[in-house]
């Protein structure tokens, strides 16, 4: 197997250039992924696009919608950026929840959701939260939205020749109600077996919009939504919730648990990141807690 | 001799001296083998079977050795034709070529070898060899082995050094390669309460963080070797016989180690590198990557059917288990492990009925050997199992059951061997105290139930065995302390010099241990089986003492005292009629009328035993001395989840004397934490003899998200009469009944008794769902 | 690992039962197949290939028919090796025809499959071979179903007509990039991408 080249172009157009000429062309963010795959012996590219030296790729920047995200920006950024963790709380909490600091520290935001592994955290709130994907290529840039973006098993929206240049955050609204739960199987650590991302909004006249992310429940990140009336009681929120994502969840089964585990644990991260997330009337969220995981 | 008269004189035993190398390991300092200087070498890189037994037809290297850089690529075939029956290796049974020849027997064993400049040519050119096989019928787990339906060996190959497995030689049509039998009593006697199951240990993996390596080269008519082993004047003897050379023909040396855990001992990458270097006259160097070291060694997957009785009073009566280690393609050490845990296999109670049979067993997977425990985890999963399901039968509290059975002080084991300074009450009283067994429990808290569980864990150290030590006492006073002991994180550099710092009133930093070099550092049998502190612990106390007497004489002479006048302190030796003080320093320097001169001492230990009966396992002294730990733990179990979390973990191990306390605990606690691993998730998963999770991404390791809220390791002190100032070894001890007690706390909070490791949230739960429908 | 289905096929049993045992359309049907004889009765032999990154991939198989009650059941081992991935692969397969109840002149085919997959592709996890597996049969049940129902096996089935398959992989649909491990399964097993 032969070794890839490595390019390190210093402008954007430099990169879409050598990324459309090649045949296995491949982005190489922070390579967390790419670098265990290598040592594998099992990737095929032929030619690995550092865009390290690219300006910008690395920056956030506030807009009046919310955040622009630049590829390059590592996890850990992402968790402890005051910035990030004021305008959308729920993404700084799940990329902090993301496999662990020496990881963090080094994988980018744009190869983490570019990977399309459907295991990933990002992705569950980037859904909920309606995030757009910036793809730029030699003929220029578009948009997609994260709901569109993950096609397949482990295949996104991108097309051969493009990189992902920002992901575009719209801000969390100040009253929306936002949870993460990410459930493993075997150790606390590893991948998630069923990871769900919710976040409730206002939606029209005394109701509210729950959306809801879910990770490793299928071969794709799962989103899914519905309203409620503003009145509802929690265990009302879970039951819709539950309702709307059971159709959805098809697990594939693998060392971390078979197919029915696997959805039974779905149903329960669902809850968790409802309970965590739906503010009743007469909130009093101390008393509620008491059923969580310890950690 | 009472073992306040063998107390050293000094202040070195008991302390908390900082571990020697920690603070180079944490800051990455620290000189691996890897990173050790040695000649320029070739780099070697292995095609690996794709079958799991299959008979090789052809091997195909022409395309391999076409390759730009490469220098040779070698077949078994090849080296079996330099070598002979020389080529087959192994501590109990000379059963496993470096490379195989005619057939492969896992999925991922070495075929050929390709040597090259450079390890991407060396990969490169291994990917392009092509063996043509003929597959045969693979044996995938342990029952088929017994039946029989193929066999990994077509007849069993015991090594010439142990006379005790002569009777297998040649033995055909059987993947049994050793039997131990174990019978006390009438084993069938039962009483009013009789419990019995099916009880299964997954194989696991060591990881240690660091990898194997192993550089060989030759010099002269010499052969060096740098290796990550635990084992050197092991792999000496075993290089000295694979290529026919007089032992001071061959030089292993080793370094620290970055965690072992029994993964690098006996014959790992050595044969192979060795083969090598010497066939091509060269220098070679063989890296295992993390996938490739997954292959190398596993723990043993162990099947037990057991069954435990008691009568009217509370009071065991027989036990049973019928025990079957899993070793796969190669015995390695699998058949001392099989007797080693049989003796154990039923526990340290009181009970004059017991039948054992444990057995090893070829199957078609990479081979299993060593792992810190020796296969008693697994026995101990049984028997921690059913005595817990016992006194819960009875309607009695686990832990004073065990109370009432436990062995005493002087009491006979299952193998007729008395106990000593194996206090299983004092742990036994001291972990339930530390989770405070007895007090209210709040059972139920939403979606959680708790509970508690307490497990016990008896083991034999490794008997007989061989250590020396070397001492090098310089003219400044200063030591150099020479053992064949591999410090790999354990810290035996640093409790040894305490042990010779002790005899000779010397302070902390003075006493040095090089690194193993067996051109240099006398035998030890092995770094492993929690031995070093009492046997090459011995030795270094017997050497000191040695050159403590050599002191004494030495003084005596320049004072014109008698001998029996003097004493060593810490300000030299002092003469108790004259008040005449001298400092080493000057002694020495007095003596030879140079500086920078060396006294030298040395001194062996040896433990004997009588054999055990081949037919009951009975011996007066099948072991040199006991191990005894206990585990205690307080956890939630999470109802909608199946996941276990443990709110308190207590451990606590006898180890008759702690040289260094903080040490001590940090074993405790290590040797724990892995037990958490092996209770909760950490296992080999295999599909047709192919490991799917051989990867860091998919195999699971305790992290420190899976740390109890609480761990607490305990000390107990039970001096034995001939340890060093009474101290014992402590690596394996909580390992030992890690398991179990997390697996009765699991029964205490749900009722649910699940006797299949390791405990996955899906098994707990799926476990949970099955009650509640039953 | 263990896998199995079913699916309805618009053709009778021993329609769907002779496309089985022939070659032609078998390898017109299993994605990826190159190449596949009849060496005798009950053996076959074949070729998955593909070209990825300029490099002309191809990894033969071997096929044994070991057991065979027409036009109702057969059993097959299939054993394949890719030298330079160091891995190879063995399935042992069982199908079952029936008449299907929902539709006349249909039929229900029921497989189950063990597959060993050994050397480095074998760690690479179940889910990616699982999922993988799973657009196999997709893609295997679309191309077999339009062969039953344009006729009987031969080179005047329609749907076989002038079909030298191509190589798998050069038919590339325009977007998607294809990840890693799809490129490392086409290699292996060839595949349409």
């Amino acid at each position: 197997m032969t070794a890839p080249a490595y390019h390190y172009p210093d402008t954007l157009d430099e990169a879409c250039a050598v990324l459309a000429d090649g045949e296995d062309t491949m982005v190489y963010g922070g390579g967390t992924a790419i670098q265990i795959l290598i040592k594998q012996g099992v990737l095929f590219a032929t030619d690995l696009v550092d865009v390290g030296r690219v300006p910008g790729l690395a920056d956030i920047t506030e807009t009046p919608g919310g955040l622009r995200v630049g590829p390059l920006v590592t996890l850990r950024r992402m968790e402890t950026d005051p910035l990030v963790r004021s305008v959308v709380p729920l993404a700084a909490q799940v990329y902090g929840q993301v496999a662990n600091p020496r990881v963090r520290n080094t994988a980018s935001v744009g190869g983490n959701v570019a990977h399309g592994d459907y295991r990933l955290d990002p992705p569950t709130a980037l859904l909920v939260l309606d995030a757009r994907l910036e793809l730029t290529g030699t003929g220029g840039s578009r948009t997609v939205p994260a709901r569109e973006f993950f096609v397949d098993f482990q295949r996104t929206a991108l097309e051969h020749g493009e990189l992902i240049t920002a992901i575009d955050l719209p801000r969390q609204p100040e009253s929306a109600g936002a949870w993460f739960a990410k459930l493993s199987s075997l150790s606390v650590n590893d991948w998630p077996c069923a990871s769900a991302a919710a976040l409730v909004v206002d939606a029209s006249r005394q109701r509210r919009e729950v959306r809801l992310g879910l990770g490793a429940l299928a071969h794709i990140p799962l989103f899914a939504r519905f309203e409620v009336a503003a009145t509802a009681s929690a265990d009302e929120v879970v039951e819709q919730a539950q309702e709307a994502t059971a159709p959805l969840i098809d697990p594939i089964p693998d060392i971390r648990g078979g197919a029915e585990f696997k959805r039974r644990l779905g149903l329960v991260a669902v809850e968790e990141a409802v309970r965590g997330s739906w503010k009743e009337h007469d909130d009093d969220r101390g008393s509620r807690w008491s059923w969580r995981r310890r950690r | 001799m009472t073992i306040e008269d063998r107390a050293g004189a000094g202040v070195a035993v008991g302390e908390r001296w900082a571990r020697v190398g920690g603070r180079a390991r944490v800051r990455g300092e620290l000189r691996y083998a890897a990173d050790q200087p040695v000649p320029p070498c070739l780099d070697v890189a292995v095609h690996r079977s794709t079958r799991p037994h299959a008979t090789i037809e052809s091997v195909d290297t022409g395309a391999a050795l076409a390759r730009e850089g490469v220098v040779a690529v070698v077949t078994g075939a090849d080296l079996h034709a330099l070598l002979g029956e020389r080529l087959m290796t192994g501590p109990a049974f000379s059963d496993q070529p470096c490379l195989a020849v005619d057939k492969v027997r896992y999925v991922g064993e070495p075929i050929a070898a390709v040597v090259a400049h450079g390890i991407d040519a060396a990969r490169a050119a291994a990917d392009e060899i092509t063996v043509d096989y003929t597959d045969l019928l693979a044996v995938h787990n342990v029952d088929a082995a017994i039946d029989g339906v193929a066999f990994v060996h077509d007849e069993l190959r015991p090594s010439a050094v142990f006379g005790d497995l002569k009777h297998l030689r040649g033995k055909r049509g059987t993947n049994v390669n050793y039997e131990f039998n174990l019978l006390r009593g009438e084993p069938d006697t039962e009483g009013v309460t009789t419990v019995r199951n099916e009880f299964w240990s997954p194989p696991t993996h060591h990881v240690p963080i660091e990898l194997p390596y192993t550089a060989a080269w030759v010099d002269g008519d010499r052969i060096e070797l740098m290796s990550t082993t635990q084992t050197p004047s092991y792999v000496r003897q075993s290089i000295a016989d694979m290529l026919e050379l007089p032992l001071n023909r061959v030089r292993v040396r080793s370094a620290p180690l970055g965690g072992s855990f029994g993964a690098k001992m006996y014959d790992r990458l050595e044969p192979l590198a060795a083969a090598l270097a010497w066939t091509l006259r060269g220098a070679v160097r063989v890296v295992a990557t993390r996938e490739e070291a997954f292959l190398l060694t596993t723990r043993h997957g162990v099947a037990v059917t057991s069954s435990m009785s008691a009568d009217e009073n509370g009071s065991i009566v027989s036990a049973t288990a019928d025990v079957r280690y899993e070793t796969g393609a190669y015995a390695d050490v699998g058949p001392r492990i099989t007797a080693k845990s049989g003796m154990v296999a039923t526990g340290p109670y009181r009970t004059d009925n017991i039948r054992v049979r444990s057995r090893c067993i070829y199957t078609n997977k990479p081979s299993a050997g060593p792992f810190r425990g020796f296969g008693v985890p697994q026995v101990t999963w049984s028997h921690e199992s059913l005595v817990d399901e016992l006194a819960r039968e009875r309607g009695e509290d686990p832990a004073a059951f065990r109370r009432r059975n436990l062995l005493r002080e002087g009491e006979l084991s299952a193998t007729g061997t008395p106990m000593h300074s194996a206090d299983f009450l004092g742990c036994l009283d001291a972990v339930t105290a530390a989770v405070d067994w007895d007090s209210p429990l709040r059972r139920s808290e939403g979606r959680l139930l708790r509970g508690r569980g307490v497990a016990v864990g008896v083991k034999a150290v490794l008997t007989p065995t061989v250590s020396n030590a070397v001492l090098q006492l310089n003219q400044d006073g200063s030591a150099t302390l020479l053992i064949s002991t591999v410090d790999m994180g354990q810290g035996s550099d640093t409790i040894m010099a305490q042990i010779a710092a002790e005899v000779l009133c010397l302070g902390e930093g003075q006493v040095r241990v090089v690194a193993a070099d067996t051109d240099v550092t006398p035998y030890d049998t092995i770094t492993a089986g929690s031995r070093s502190t009492y046997h090459t612990g011995n030795a270094v106390r017997l050497a000191a003492e040695r050159m403590r007497d050599r002191l004494v004489d030495l003084a005596a002479t320049r004072f014109g005292v008698s001998a029996t006048d003097l004493k060593l302190t810490g300000d030299g030796l002092v003469s108790a009629q004259t008040q005449e003080t001298v400092s080493i320093a000057e002694l020495v320097l007095g003596h030879f009328g140079a500086r920078g001169t060396t006294l030298t001492a040395e001194a062996n230990f040896t433990t004997s035993w009588v054999p055990y009966d081949h037919d009951t396992g009975q011996s007066p002294k099948v072991t040199e001395h006991w191990f005894a730990g206990a585990a205690a733990v307080q956890l939630t179990v999470d109802t909608a989840t199946g996941r276990v979390h443990i709110e308190h973990l207590a451990v606590a191990g006898d180890v008759g004397r702690a040289i260094n306390p903080t040490l001590v605990e940090q074993q405790l606690s290590g040797a724990a934490i892995m037990g958490i691993g092996h209770a909760l998730f950490d296992q080999l998963v295999f599909d047709e003899g192919q490991i799917v999770n051989g990867t860091l991404l998919d195999y699971q390791l305790p992290s420190i998200k899976d740390m109890p809220d609480r761990l607490t390791p305990i000390i107990v002190e039970s001096p034995h009469r001939t340890g060093p100032f009474g101290a014992k070894g402590v690596g394996e001890t909580t390992i030992i009944p890690l398991a179990p007690a997390i697996a009765n706390a699991v029964r205490d909070a749900t009722g649910v008794r699940i006797t299949t490791l390791p405990l996955t949230a899906e098994r707990v739960l799926t476990a949970l769902t099955e009650a509640s429908q039953a | 690992m263990k896998l199995g289905s079913s699916f309805v096929v618009p053709a009778g049993p021993s329609r769907v039962f002779a496309h089985f045992l022939d070659p032609r359309s078998m390898r017109a049907s299993i994605p990826g197949c190159a190449e596949l004889e009849r060496v005798d009765g009950a053996h076959y032999r074949g070729r998955l290939e593909n070209e990825i990154a300029h490099v002309r991939f191809s990894a033969g198989f071997a096929c044994e028919i070991t057991e065979l009650r027409e036009p109702e059941q057969v059993r097959a081992v299939l054993k394949g090796e890719d030298h330079k991935l160091g891995s190879s692969i063995k399935i042992d397969a069982l199908l079952a025809v029936h008449p299907d109840d929902t539709a006349d002149g249909s039929s229900r085919v029921d497989y189950s499959m063990d597959v060993a997959l050994w050397g480095k592709i074998g760690r690479m996890g179940e889910s990616i071979v699982r999922r993988r597996s799973q657009e196999v049969e997709r893609q295997f049940v679309t191309l077999f179903s339009e062969i039953c129902a344009s006729g009987p096996p031969g080179p005047d089935n329609p749907a076989l007509v002038g079909t030298t398959p191509a190589p798998a992989g050069t038919a590339m649909p325009a977007g998607h990039r294809t990840s890693w491990w799809r490129r490392l399964l086409q290699r292996l097993f060839g595949g349409k991408r």
